[in-house]
């Protein structure tokens, strides 16, 4: 495992550096964690796999998640990855989030963000829809916290997301980003709820590019989308099965209040 | 029909929708909470695949994921409340690392038996296949 050259610990996560990283500026904080569709990690493995991105960190803990390392090319990593490129930092996790570490964890990412200067948390999702088989092309939508967020969204000329229910890590990371006053843009894409969506994840992807400024290619996401399926089953079903003790059901629920 | 044979059947029905409650909640906590060690592939090269049961007003509707498969070769397969549904890959997937397992591994099919509520009709089942997902209809007995 990279030795870290800094760490901060925020209640049961200790955040990791291997090296003294700069983003260009406006910076982005681009999360893909694990939730419907898996729509989050694979366009964050993606992006980082086809823009080269350089791993600088990860988070662990030794609270909330398992006695567990990735290892990837024989060398042990952290549960949740960090990569940075240009003015882009990505968080993809590898494995399910436990729901006791979702509020935790977010306090933990939005602190690291704002201490570490981001501009934007660009939280990229799936939003589970029951039609999704019908549907050729999934939508994309976005959601944002703050006006300079809005003004990111408006630029993915796309509808905004505007009733419904949010489930899960990203709606936790929102309502801590809001309470501290960091810019959170969410895209979401229709996505089926319990199957990895690669053809979701694509779509979010081809928004990112417009908010990052930089061309993601998704032709190889696309060509590759069954592989990825297959190869994702295990995570989607732990995903699942932590999704539906976070109550995942009320995305499917109209809200009451139209105020 | 008698007061005491509406009383009965009643009762049968009452009992009808325990029992199926029952069974529903049984499987919904087994799969929240049962063993996770086991793994969704063998080394024989069969891939378990994903799968979702929705519950309609007059159906069981149970979605899988075969994605790789050739779905032309598709097979499902009732036997009382159990579903077998098996599927064989459009070609071997061959990996040369496989998560823990050093040594190089090929897949070539599809598995899954799937049980279902007691008042599935799975003599009537029908299925439909769209973009490698395979949605089974099974109508609940009238």
């Amino acid at each position: 495992m990279k030795r870290p050259v800094y760490q901060e610990h925020y209640d049961g996560f200790t955040i990791v550096e291997y090296e003294d990283y700069e983003l260009e500026k406006p910076s982005y904080l681009v999360l893909g964690l694990p939730d419907a569709g898996l729509v989050g990690p694979i366009a964050a493995s993606h992006m980082v796999r086809t823009l080269e991105m350089r791993e600088v960190g990860g988070i662990d803990s030794d609270r909330y998640f398992p006695p567990v390392v990735v290892v990837h090319q024989g060398v042990p990593r952290l549960p949740l990855r960090m990569f940075a490129l240009g003015n882009t930092l990505v968080l993809v996790s590898e494995t399910a989030m436990a729901p006791a570490a979702i509020y935790p964890l977010s306090y933990a990412i939005v602190e690291y963000a704002k201490k570490r200067g981001i501009d934007y948390i660009v939280s990229l999702l799936g939003m589970g829809v029951p039609n999704r088989l019908e549907l050729e092309k999934p939508r994309v939508y976005w959601l944002a916290n703050t006006d300079p967020a809005s003004r990111l969204g408006e630029k993915l000329e796309v509808q905004r997301f505007e009733e419904g229910f949010l489930v899960g890590p990203y709606a936790a990371i929102l309502k801590e980003a809001s309470r501290r006053r960091v810019n959170n843009l969410v895209i979401l894409a229709e996505a089926f709820l319990d199957f990895p969506d690669p053809e979701a994840a694509a779509q979010v992807l081809q928004g990112l590019s417009k908010i990052v400024g930089v061309e993601i290619n998704v032709k190889a996401l696309l060509d590759e989308a069954e592989l990825i399926r297959i190869k994702t089953r295990e995570l989607m079903k732990n995903t699942r099965r932590a999704l539906a003790q976070m109550q995942k059901g009320y995305e499917q629920q109209v809200p009451l209040l139209y105020t | 029909m008698s007061f005491i044979d509406e009383i009965r059947r009643r009762i049968r029905r009452e009992m009808e929708r325990i029992e199926r409650e029952f069974e529903e909640t049984f499987r919904e906590l087994w799969e929240t909470f049962g063993p996770e060690e086991q793994p969704m592939w063998d080394s024989s090269g069969m891939l378990e695949p994903l799968y979702s049961i929705y519950e309609a007003e007059d159906a069981y509707i149970i979605r899988v994921d075969l994605a790789g498969g050739d779905t032309s070769t598709l097979h499902v397969e009732a036997h009382g409340n159990t579903l077998t549904l098996t599927c064989k890959l459009e070609r071997s997937i061959r990996f040369e690392r496989w998560g823990t397992v050093h040594r190089e591994i090929s897949f070539h099919q599809y598995r899954k038996t799937i049980r279902l509520p007691p008042d599935a009709d799975v003599s009537r089942l029908s299925y439909r296949v769209r973009g490698k997902i395979v949605e089974i209809i099974v109508p609940k007995a009238s």
